[in-house]
């Protein structure tokens, strides 16, 4: 039993994008859909800042599903095809049992972490992308970060961990105090995303 | 390529793309290109980084975060110098805004501020540049034993001796100078180089350097101070210094100045970058072989005037065909309209070896698809100062009539006779076979059944010793003497390709001095029409001109977009979203205008890398200038004046 | 944007004699409405519901709109209808059962609307095999289905009653009961919004009470129109002093309704803090037409409601209308309002899946209304709402829902 969480140092992280497009190839993601975006804290535009010249700023947030603690999703979905899964923690989707009615998008405060499928999925290459293991995408279904699950049943870490160029996320058990993410928790400054709305994420941002 | 070339003697291209920094620092290392930093690791014992005209957090991250390390876990400083607040910048302690094309001025400053002040690392000077060596003041050249017999090349420079008073080859003296000025050997009128160094720094003052590049002087000042206060230092430098015409200048001041503080050939001090370490494999191997024809190579923007002209150093020249394999000239040279003006009316046939329908292969009558990395079996070095060989393995064959560019070049070299030159059998594990045929690496005992093995291989250095650092034992530099030159010895122009060039001016450049741009700034009477300096370097989406029509990246970067700062936009009635144009005498660029308060006023930037059949008209590519020195021989994309409007013609997609 | 349904059918019927012909035309004419919304929901579920104008940022629009509006109307029928019986309290001339009727179609429209904006209708059964209880969704299933169920056997309780079948007693406990479940029905409704606390405008105690006076202003507003074109199209007798005691009890709604209305704008102008964004949007803002529209159409209908000299019956009906077409624009804000102002709204990459406009970016798509429907759902909504007509319709061509003479 664990409870995995995240830590994404916010200093380090230069919004490249490299974890979410990590995340698009392992999950094999229909056109235009994005589970983990990069996002611009400044300007109006992604990598723009904020402010006049010279005196500008900028940040970056990569925010996918918080895989809250306290989940306003789970709650709310009629059938229960959004859950807690409780070996990881991981808020988790049954595309199967989805109706499609999107309840979860309307309580998720975690703006655009949840994605519907408007449309059947389409791809751009004849070959199926992603790892075998992730189920397929449906259409008129909603699905999100699912923490890499098919990996971590595997004893491998989210595919977004890995591959950061600048070495700024982590992912472990929060409930182990001698894990790297618990360390980092507990020595560096964090913050969260909307911690006043009591969804208790299980995402720290180091700053 | 080269292989094929040689078989009947082609003309191959002698590449123009960032000259500034490897000819600038050549003047001061003698190095090959653009091997002149040290590797990665070497950052971790730094403890100030300045970053001079370059964005590593959206070009190189991969060397980024040992900057952030550094940092992190050794305190260093992180200093930007920049025009624009880039992402870089904004993650730096300290980022100082500075003109365009200016940056000499502030590095001479500050080096005419050490010198004077005599903040110079005295032993560094002395002992590993040739600041002491004397210089004839007739001419300008090395004073040296004519006969070069010691066998320490060092040995046969000339120096001033203290002791004796009198003037005596480096060996024979016992305390040698570093100032003397019109000393006097055989009626020969001497000055050593430091003094020469000295005399020439000392016009550059903090008023000049203030005028020139708009940095206050109270800034110059803190830097300096900075500098000379916090070591090891080392600067990171890329190209944006580099693309303007006769840059190499910038280069070779801040590797003198890096000299005089001695923070060169010292753990955590260099000038570093995404650079190169030398190739250990054998590629000569591949490249020639006995009985090859000369080939000549001709400069890329000069060859679009022997396209023209049908000549070469005036001679009658008659180029026809052209082969391109692994680049994208169309896009990449400046003044992209050239292509259809002087070069396709003279080309009859125009063949291209590409990954991807790049501007170059849409303009090819013959577009001979190339595998991709994991399509291909090969081996990888040199990358970015990494010192390793890396084997590439096949994830996959290649995808439908895509082939690895060895094959392709071997087909059409049998085609055109050569087979003996290329083996009908020969697949190209057998060509890795010969790269790894290395003297150096057999000595290393690195094969490459070991390569096979182990995936991953140290070419250089130690990874039980220190990392890789210029100037030391893994890396040392390439000048006779292993020393530094603070003033360049033999100067003459990087390539030949028949241009004269005056014995003044190789002198002129011996020390670096600050030239304004050819194009690229205000007192240029252009700067009336087109007022804003064109930027186009590259944004993180791409790397050069690759990748631009991956479907994925263009999800997240749909289209090209003209970025300037809020004020330029509101000047000319522009809002984030509108069609603008970007245009000068040379041609236009069509697309997308985005606000970016990061950046200056009195420029534009289009990120490189986009292609013609992506703007809504023309390409970036058509604006900038062909112009280039005779001595460095470089590209200067960025010394480039525009102007922009809102754009009122149809939309052309 | 209302569909009057009733009056729809009115206007067809002829002053004097009612039934017959143009009953038959009307109800053939809702029959080919509601083949049609079929036709287009095919369509929507066929070609993929990227044909609406709802995307990522903006995943609920103008069914779900309509679901709010239609439960409410509902609701709204049926207290109108069993309030009096309830209490023992004279009625309104016997216009119950034709009340009942208007609010079984408005819940048949309701769970339509539910319907068509699944992804995977054909998962419903789901509902009832893996039920959430906890969920509010689940218990609007569970209430709407029993209310519907409700609202028939009380319309049967009734029919029996006046055939002396039924004990009055009997009624009246069904009638508490349906009064009960129709206030039950609508705050659960709101519970749907008002329990997410990700929503700033929706996160409101208030929602539940506020649900149920606009469920009055809207259900007695329909009843009243209905009940006016019934009398005008020969169907049933009307008076003009129920029709009065029904304006004054619309026109105290309607204050009441304002009156939450203000608390709720006051709550979130006054620490001027984040609530802000959401008056901006409403007063000035985005959703400024639907908010003004509100206010101003209710305040109008007030008046007319409360002073004799304007409470004709044709101003009457232009006050009731107005407070439907104010209901409504209450239903766009609210869906719209709750996706217009985002929690995170930083900068980041924007697909075709994220909004309709993307290629304005993110700042273009907040900058005008981050929804409007396509026509698609403007069809699937239409046929719908002549779903809700024709079971009205055909309740009036079949069932005995005229008020008997002791009610007159």
């Amino acid at each position: 039993m664990s409870r995995y969480g995240f830590a994404i140092d916010k200093k380090l992280c230069i919004g490249c994008h490299t974890c979410a497009v990590a995340c698009k190839g392992e999950n094999g993601l229909p056109n235009n859909v994005w589970w983990n975006r990069t996002l611009t804290n400044g300007g109006d535009e992604m990598d723009t800042p904020a402010g006049e010249y010279p005196n500008t700023t900028i940040s970056y947030v990569p925010v996918a599903c918080q895989h809250c603690e306290n989940p306003a999703c789970v709650k709310v979905c009629p059938v229960g095809a959004t859950y807690k899964d409780e070996g990881t923690g991981a808020v988790r989707q049954d595309y199967d049992k989805c109706i499609g009615c999107r309840m979860c998008m309307a309580a998720c405060p975690y703006t655009g972490v949840r994605s519907f499928n408007w449309e059947e999925p389409a791809y751009y290459y004849d070959v199926t992308l992603g790892d075998p293991d992730v189920p397929k995408h449906q259409k008129h279904t909603v699905e999100k970060c699912t923490m890499c699950w098919h990996r971590i049943a595997r004893g491998e870490q989210p595919a977004c961990i890995g591959v950061c160029p600048v070495r700024a996320r982590f992912w472990g058990d929060l409930d182990d105090p001698d894990s790297e993410v618990s360390q980092l928790i507990r020595e560096r400054s964090c913050e969260q995303l909307l911690p006043e709305e009591g969804t208790k994420p299980s995402v720290y941002y180091l700053v | 390529m080269k292989r094929l070339a040689a078989c009947f003697g082609g003309t191959s291209i002698a590449n123009m793309y960032d000259r500034g920094s490897a000819h600038g620092m050549y003047r001061v290392f003698q190095c090959g290109d653009h091997q002149y930093g040290n590797e990665p690791l070497a950052l971790l014992d730094s403890k100030l980084i300045i970053m001079w005209g370059t964005n590593p957090v959206f070009c190189g991250p991969q060397r980024w975060r040992f900057i952030e390390w550094a940092r992190r876990e050794n305190g260093a400083k992180l200093v930007s110098i920049d025009p624009n607040v880039s992402a870089t910048a904004q993650k730096c302690d300290w980022h100082i805004p500075i003109k365009p094309g200016s940056d000499a001025a502030l590095v001479l400053a500050m080096a005419n501020q050490i010198v004077q002040r005599g903040l110079i690392d005295q032993d560094f000077v002395m002992n590993r540049t040739n600041a002491p060596f004397l210089v004839r003041r007739d001419n300008g050249k090395m004073y040296k034993n004519v006969d070069e017999t010691k066998t320490s090349p060092a040995e046969n420079y000339y120096v001033y001796d203290e002791a004796t008073g009198r003037v005596c080859l480096f060996g024979e003296a016992s305390s040698v100078a570093l100032e003397a000025s019109g000393v006097d050997h055989e009626g020969v009128q001497l000055d050593t180089v430091y003094t020469l160094l000295k005399e020439h720094l000392s016009s550059y003052t903090f008023e000049y350097a203030e005028e020139v590049t708009k940095v206050p002087v109270e800034t110059i000042e803190k830097l300096i101070d900075l500098y000379v206060t916090t070591g090891p230092v080392d600067i990171e430098l890329m190209y944006g210094m580099d693309h303007y015409n006769n840059k190499a200048h910038d280069y070779q001041a801040l590797a003198v100045m890096q000299a005089l503080t001695g923070n060169l050939a010292k753990r955590g001090a260099g000038v570093s970058g995404l650079l190169s370490m030398p190739n250990p494999t054998n590629l000569a191997g591949i490249n020639t072989f006995e009985g090859a024809v000369k080939s000549t190579s001709i400069p890329a923007f000069h060859i679009y005037d022997v396209w023209r002209d049908q000549e070469y150093k005036g001679e009658p020249y008659p180029l026809k065909a052209f082969l391109v394999s692994s680049a994208n000239p169309v896009s990449n040279y400046a003044e992209q309209g050239r292509w259809f003006t002087d070069v396709y009316p003279n080309m009859e046939l125009f063949v291209s070896l590409d990954l991807e329908m790049s501007d170059t292969a849409r303009y090819a009558d013959y577009v001979l698809p190339s595998a991709w990395w994991w399509e291909n079996y090969d081996v990888r070095s040199n990358v970015h100062n990494m010192p390793f060989l890396q084997i590439q393995e096949r994830a996959i064959e290649p995808v439908g009539e895509a082939k690895p560019d060895s094959e392709i070049i071997s087909l059409i070299g049998r085609a055109m006779g050569y087979e003996d030159r290329f083996p009908a059998e020969y697949k190209e594990e057998d060509w890795v076979k010969i790269a790894m045929e290395a003297k150096n690496l057999k000595e290393k005992g690195i094969t490459l059944e070991r390569l096979q093995e182990e995936k991953i291989v140290r070419a250089i250095g130690d990874a039980n010793d220190e990392p890789i650092i210029k100037g030391r034992k893994f890396f040392p530099y390439d000048t006779a003497h292993d020393r530094v030159m603070l003033y360049w010895e033999d100067p003459k122009p990087r390539v030949d390709y028949g241009q004269k060039v005056s014995e003044e001016l190789l002198r002129k450049n011996r020390l670096p001095f600050f030239e304004e741009p050819t194009e690229a700034w205000d007192t240029n009477p252009l700067h009336e029409k087109y007022p804003l300096v064109f930027l186009s370097n590259p944004d993180r989406w791409r790397t050069h001109t690759q990748f631009p029509d991956t479907p994925i990246l263009k999800e997240l970067d749909p289209e090209p977009l003209c970025r300037m700062c809020a004020a330029e936009a509101e000047k000319r009635g522009i809002k984030a979203g509108d069609i603008v144009e970007v245009y000068n005498d040379r041609g236009h660029a069509v697309c997308k205008a985005s606000i970016h308060n990061g950046l200056a006023e009195g420029l534009v930037w289009i990120p490189k890398g986009w292609q013609r059949h992506q703007f809504i008209a023309g390409g970036y590519q058509e604006l900038t200038s062909a112009v280039f020195d005779p001595i460095t021989v470089g590209g200067s994309w960025t010394d480039t004046l525009v102007e922009v409007r809102k754009w009122e013609g149809c939309d052309a997609q | 944007m209302t569909e009057n349904v009733s009056a729809a059918s009115a206007v067809k019927a002829p002053a004097a004699k009612f039934g017959g012909g143009k009953l038959t035309v009307a109800i053939a004419v809702c029959a080919v409405l509601v083949a049609a919304g079929v036709a287009l929901w095919m369509a929507q579920l066929a070609g993929g519901m990227v044909q609406t104008g709802m995307r990522n940022l903006d995943s609920w629009g103008l069914y779900i709109t309509c679901f709010m509006f239609f439960v409410g109307l509902s609701a709204g029928g049926l207290i109108i209808s069993s309030v009096p019986k309830a209490f023992g309290l004279p009625g309104f001339g016997g216009i119950s059962k034709v009340a009942v009727m208007t609010s079984i179609a408005c819940t048949v429209a309701a769970i339509g609307f539910v319907v068509v904006d699944l992804g995977q209708p054909l998962r419903l059964w789901e509902l009832f095999a893996y039920s959430n209880l906890g969920s509010p969704l689940m218990w609007d299933i569970l209430v709407l289905g029993t209310y519907l169920i409700l609202s028939c056997v009380y319309l049967w309780a009734q029919l029996r009653a006046e055939r002396g079948v039924m004990s009055h007693v009997a009624l009246r406990v069904i009638s508490v009961v349906a009064l009960v479940v129709a206030v039950l029905v609508h705050s659960v409704t709101a519970w749907i919004f008002g329990l997410q606390q990700g929503r700033e405008m929706w996160h409101t105690a208030l929602l539940g009470p506020w649900f149920v006076s606009s469920a009055l202003v809207c259900g007695t507003a329909l009843v009243l129109v209905a009940c006016v074109a019934l009398r005008r199209a020969g169907y049933l007798g009307f008076a003009r002093e129920n029709e009065v005691k029904l304006a004054k009890l619309l026109g105290a709604f309607v204050c009441v309704d304002l009156y939450f209305f203000g608390c709720d704008l006051l709550t979130e102008a006054f620490p001027q803090g984040s609530g802000m964004e959401v008056v901006q949007m409403l007063v000035s803002g985005q959703l400024a037409p639907f908010f003004w529209v509100e206010v101003v159409g209710c305040a109008v209908c007030a008046a007319i409601c409360f002073a004799p000299k304007l409470r004709t019956t044709p101003l009457l009906v232009v006050a009731s209308l107005l407070a439907i077409v104010g209901i409504f624009c209450k239903r766009v804000q609210l869906l719209v309002g709750g996706f217009q102002v985002a929690n995170i709204d930083m900068a980041g990459v924007v697909t075709p899946m994220t909004v309709t406009n993307w290629e304005a970016g993110l700042a273009g798509a907040y900058e005008g209304m981050v929804y409007w429907p396509q026509p698609i759902e403007f069809g699937v909504a239409l046929g719908v709402v002549a779903l809700a007509a024709l079971i009205f319709l055909l309740g009036l061509k079949f069932l005995p829902l005229k008020p008997v003479e002791s009610e007159k």
